[in-house]
């Protein structure tokens, strides 16, 4: 099945969302991946047979106002800011490729969410994009299952989304935005002398583990 | 057949001795069931000072390539920071410069061979003899050998600084001693505020007591049939650290 949403690819204004629960109009059942309008119409259920790309250039992560919905963005990725007050929660952003609507255009939205299911279906990605290779290509994920988190007694249940490939980035996510990627982050010391050659990377080396062996008498014994 | 060679176990560390000890349902899932947990925060921060160190002691890198290096190490593994891992890495660079602190007058330390982009950390060996005349190699690697000044360091960031080495740790001291011979065998301790050298533990009656460990261990490998049978029988603590990063595992295995 595919959305006809008549969006006409990069620069949209469509939002995609997880929902946990079902919406107060009956148009967005429980525990489903969602596109809606910035203005809150059109909403409509996304396709979960279709896997769909996460831009990780464009990644932002922070804290989002319970109340007024105002967003703090994190100075990297690869750290996250205290929290501002006890009524912010952990969220991100980060554009997302849904693939192409019935009219064939490229589908592109923004997912921008907060609380502890969306932020739990981020870290579980997590561990996942450490094991990328090349930091230009951009993750396909697919829904495989949904988990429950609980603390101090509420629970929630998130999306489990499994990194099926690396590609290059689409075309339709536009040119890369000045966000913050997932690279290190810059150091706040300067640093002293930049270094013409690569430096060394220190990895260790472990040797092949040793078969138990006949006892010998040598000094080794304890 | 001893109880290693039953499941297939080569050899034994210090870690896992020591994991036998303190968490030994871990133990059968990590060596019996082969279940891999991805280490914790404060694991990769470890490992990402000790990196940044070694470039910094070793090659021509300047202390702040040196936390570079480690930040990188460090982001590997945590790509998305979450509050811990923040904690975590903002550590990396006081600890480096506390270590270099420490080092930096015993000059370079020895790698084996000429290597230029990676570093081959001296693998050790010791033994022991079980009941049935069988033997079990004890291995470990060193962190940084000075081999003219017949020293080896092995290097332990930390947020509380310890007055005393644990139990743990002085096993694994014990085991590079008894390897090293006539070395001395000191553990710099870091945190992000001070370093200290600590040599703890008599070697000849921690391994005495590592030998009653490795004995008992054998006996419980020769009982149990299979990993499903060992952590179905093991004493099961869900809150212990060793399982920190590893609670999917855990609920798998245990249901906890």
């Amino acid at each position: 099945m595919q959305i006809d949403l008549g969006n006409t690819g990069g620069g949209s204004d469509l939002y995609f969302a997880w929902s946990q629960r079902p919406s107060n109009d009956g148009i967005i059942p429980p525990l489903c991946f969602y596109t809606n309008k910035a203005q809150g119409a059109d909403k409509a259920v996304f396709d979960h047979s279709r896997g769909f790309v996460i831009d990780l250039t464009t990644l932002k992560t922070g804290w989002k106002q319970k109340i007024t919905h105002t967003w703090e963005w994190n100075a990297n990725v690869s750290q996250m800011a205290p929290k501002p007050a006890d009524d912010w929660q952990k969220g991100f952003s980060v554009q997302v490729a849904l693939g192409k609507g019935a009219d064939g255009n490229p589908i592109t939205a923004l997912w921008q969410q907060a609380g502890a299911g969306a932020w739990d279906a981020l870290t579980h990605l997590s561990p996942q994009i450490a094991h990328r290779t090349n930091d230009q290509l951009v993750p396909v994920v697919e829904l495989s299952g949904t988990a429950n988190g609980t603390y101090n007694g509420m629970t929630w249940t998130y999306p489990l989304l499994t990194i099926t490939n690396w590609i290059s980035r689409p075309s339709s996510l536009s040119a890369p935005a000045p966000q913050i990627a997932t690279a290190p982050a810059p150091i706040a010391a300067p640093v002293a002398q930049p270094v013409a050659a690569p430096i060394p990377q220190p990895v260790a080396q472990p040797v092949a583990p040793v078969a138990p062996v006949a006892a010998p008498d040598d000094g080794d014994f304890f | 057949m001893n109880g290693f060679q039953k499941h297939g176990i080569k050899h034994l560390s210090a870690s896992a001795i020591n994991l036998w000890m303190d968490a030994p349902d871990m133990y059968c899932a990590r060596y019996l069931g082969k279940h891999k947990s991805g280490g914790s925060a404060a694991m990769t921060r470890g490992i990402a000072v000790e990196d940044g160190v070694v470039a910094a002691l070793a090659t021509t890198a300047t202390v702040e390539d040196a936390i570079q290096i480690a930040h990188r190490r460090f982001d590997k593994s945590y790509p998305i920071g979450n509050e811990n891992s923040t904690k975590q890495r903002s550590v990396i660079a006081p600890m480096i410069r506390q270590s270099i602190e420490a080092l930096e007058h015993l000059g370079k330390p020895d790698f084996e061979g000429e290597v230029i982009e990676k570093f081959t950390q001296e693998k050790v060996e010791i033994k022991t003899k079980l009941d049935d005349g069988s033997v079990v190699p004890v291995i470990g690697y060193l962190d940084l050998v000075y081999q003219t000044q017949g020293l080896v360091v092995d290097l332990k960031s930390t947020l509380r600084m310890p007055s005393i080495m644990s139990p743990q740790h002085q096993l694994q001291r014990a085991i590079y001693s008894k390897a090293k011979g006539n070395n001395a065998v000191r553990f710099l301790y870091v945190s992000d505020k001070k370093h200290k050298f600590l040599e703890c533990g008599h070697v000849p009656t921690v391994l005495g007591q590592a030998k009653v460990i490795i004995r008992r261990l054998n006996s419980f490998l020769l009982t149990v049939d299979d990993a499903d049978h060992a952590m179905s029988i093991v004493p099961h603590n869900p809150h212990t650290f060793y399982w920190n990063g590893a609670e999917k595992l855990r609920q798998k295995l245990f249901k906890t």
